[in-house]
């Protein structure tokens, strides 16, 4: 393949771009922002300290730590990369699962078991062909037994929703066909599990080079049946989008800074402070609080350095603004803990050449940031989770490290290994035969 | 003697140029170039005294990352909306495509993959070092990304080259 004119246009665009402005103060802030991170680490260390040395007096036994024994179900502390050498499996039935997400790189599932903490690598059928977005909507119920995702189906000219049951593999296929076809954006289950709150974009036209949506549609599906049901197909971009579902089939979706609920006998209209909630939002659905992560597109200051997430009254229209432990960084909110939310947090903080790890943190009213668990770099903040097993009193869960199966160089030294050492055996056995068979 | 501060100072002054051509590349935005430069700037800033080996190796790899997690957060606000008008290849025949607008129809992986080879002029090994992921990865990304080039403008082929 002749590749050098492409290098010469790709240095041609290159020469054509304008030079970045740095500001003057480049060194001055992030000095500023170095010391400001060390303070809050070292403030961190010094509430966990103190909370340590309270707590010691009415813990019920010395023994009890924040994490539960290995039997029960729950979120592992730490959430590893899935190295290259870990391959698709052929069976979609991984059990019931606690996290999930979407490796951005290989395009495939991982699915961390409930409990065992076990890892599996699938390829969910049509994740790869969902028009418009690179990485599809993916949604775990919050018993850990069923996950959804949006689907694309080129050859068919079909989208829609795939549900699949963990514990058995069997797949549903829930088709939407207003326009030609829905990419579903957003996907919410409800606390019991059963109704799946969906947005999408509807297409007028899409094949494997490019799509076009003229408005959102909202709607929700009953996940024992492959019928889903359009609630309202009229939103304009990027409204409304789908934060949550209830177990009555009620779909609860911001729309154009109020939140509404669908699908009842009432379309109640909901004012929220607006231009508080950006990103992935999670309801609670005891309180109706909304909370939301922060970061997102633009620089590092977005939006106030140390915010883990914010939280929004719906009703009362208040919002408050809980710390992390990362002086800055991009947040998500996965779940409400309790009174507490469990946030993904993705520091921005250049610690190691390369990627950032994260960690995953609780935060809430009266207590400082709580870090619960550790992500691996490439582990994506947007990763989803099963709520129900995650308890204030037992957020996470102690796992031991997957046992990664060898890549391909490792099998191949190790075969190349295991040869040359018998042949050499085979070699240093024929010389010996050799020399005793020779006439002294 | 140098101080820290003048070091890095130096730096800027000496390398931005560059930078700013590879986050062109990756971002196919001006204003985004200029954030992605200023953020690795700021990050390599904060870090500065704790940089093992070439500071500017340090800053490339943040831009590579970087720009692969603001796509992340930018996907459901900014990604879907972009598409809703990039109109599809095969229903604008007439329209011949520039390199530049075909990158920008890239995905994020994709258009890094192809900065990293053909402008940074790495590996398939080297680029798999940097974006930490492996070398057959890297191989297939470049070979998807340069067949979905030649698919989204045909006539690029000349540039781009033929599979066979």
């Amino acid at each position: 393949m002749r590749t050098e004119s492409l290098r010469e246009e790709l240095h041609r665009i290159g020469e054509s771009a304008p030079v970045a402005d740095v500001p003057d103060d480049t060194w001055a802030r992030a000095r500023r922002a170095r010391r400001r991170g060390r303070v809050l680490a070292g403030a961190a260390v010094a509430v966990l300290l103190l909370a340590l040395g309270g707590v010691t007096g009415v813990l019920p036994r010395p023994g009890s730590t924040p994490v539960a024994g290995s039997s029960a179900p729950g979120l592992p502390d730490h959430l590893y990369a899935v190295p290259d050498s870990a391959r698709p499996a052929d069976d979609l039935a991984a059990g019931r699962t606690v996290a999930a997400w979407i490796d951005p790189l290989h395009r495939r599932a991982v699915l961390v078991g409930a409990v065992d903490g076990a890892y599996h690598v699938v390829d969910l059928p049509g994740m790869n062909e969902v028009p418009i977005l690179d990485e599809p909507a993916l949604a775990l119920s919050p018993d850990g037994y069923h996950l959804a995702w949006a689907f694309g189906d080129e050859s068919a000219r079909q989208t829609g929703i795939r549900v699949l049951d963990l514990r058995t593999g069997r797949l549903t296929t829930a088709a939407l066909d207003e326009g030609e076809g829905v990419s579903v954006l957003q996907l919410a289950f409800a606390p019991g599990g059963r109704w799946l709150g969906w947005s999408g974009a509807v297409l007028t036209y899409w094949d494997e080079h490019g799509s076009r949506a003229d408005r959102i549609a909202v709607g929700r599906l009953d996940i024992g049946t492959d019928v889903p049901e359009v609630l309202r197909a009229g939103g304009r971009w990027p409204d409304p989008t789908v934060i949550g579902a209830d177990d009555r089939g009620r779909v609860q979706v911001l729309d154009q800074g109020h939140l509404t609920t669908l699908g009842g006998r009432h379309v109640s209209r909901t004012p929220v402070a607006a231009g508080r909630v950006a990103g992935p939002v999670v309801l609670d659905p005891a309180s109706g609080l909304l909370a939301t992560g922060v970061g997102g597109n633009g620089p590092v200051a977005q939006p106030g350095p140390g915010t883990a997430a914010v939280e929004v009254d719906p009703v009362a229209g208040g919002a408050r603004a809980y710390p992390s432990t990362a002086a800055e960084a991009f947040t998500t909110a996965l779940a409400w803990v309790g009174p507490d939310v469990l946030v993904a947090v993705a520091p921005l903080e250049g610690s190691s050449v390369g990627p950032e790890d994260g960690t995953l943190e609780l935060v809430g009213p009266g207590h400082a940031p709580r870090v619960v668990g550790h992500l691996d770099a490439s582990v994506p903040w947007t990763l989803a989770v099963a709520s129900d097993l995650v308890t204030a009193q037992h957020p996470t869960v102690s796992r031991p490290e997957p046992d990664w199966p060898w890549s391909d160089e490792r099998l191949a030294l190790t075969i190349g290994l295991g040869v040359a050492g018998a042949l050499a055996l085979l070699v240093a056995a024929r010389l010996l035969l050799r020399r005793r068979l020779m006439p002294r | 003697m140098p101080t820290a501060e003048d070091d890095f100072h130096a730096f800027v002054v000496a390398r931005t140029p560059a930078l700013s051509r590879t986050a062109y590349l990756l971002t196919g935005d001006a204003h985004l170039a200029e954030d992605l430069v200023q953020t690795a700037l700021f990050k390599a800033a904060r870090s500065w005294g704790r940089i093992q080996g070439s500071p500017e190796a340090y800053v490339r790899r943040i831009l590579y990352t970087q720009n692969v997690s603001w796509w992340r957060a930018r996907r459901v606000k900014e990604t879907a909306l972009g598409s809703y008008d990039a109109p599809a290849a095969s229903a604008d025949t007439d329209l011949r495509l520039t390199l530049e607008e075909a990158l920008g129809r890239l995905t994020p992986r994709q258009r890094t993959v192809l900065v990293l080879r053909f402008f940074e002029d790495l590996t398939e090994v080297q680029a798999a070092h940097v974006l930490g992921i492996g070398s057959g990865t890297v191989k297939s990304i470049t070979r998807q990304a340069l067949g979905r080039l030649r698919t989204l403008a045909p006539e690029l082929a000349e540039l781009i080259g033929d599979p066979a």
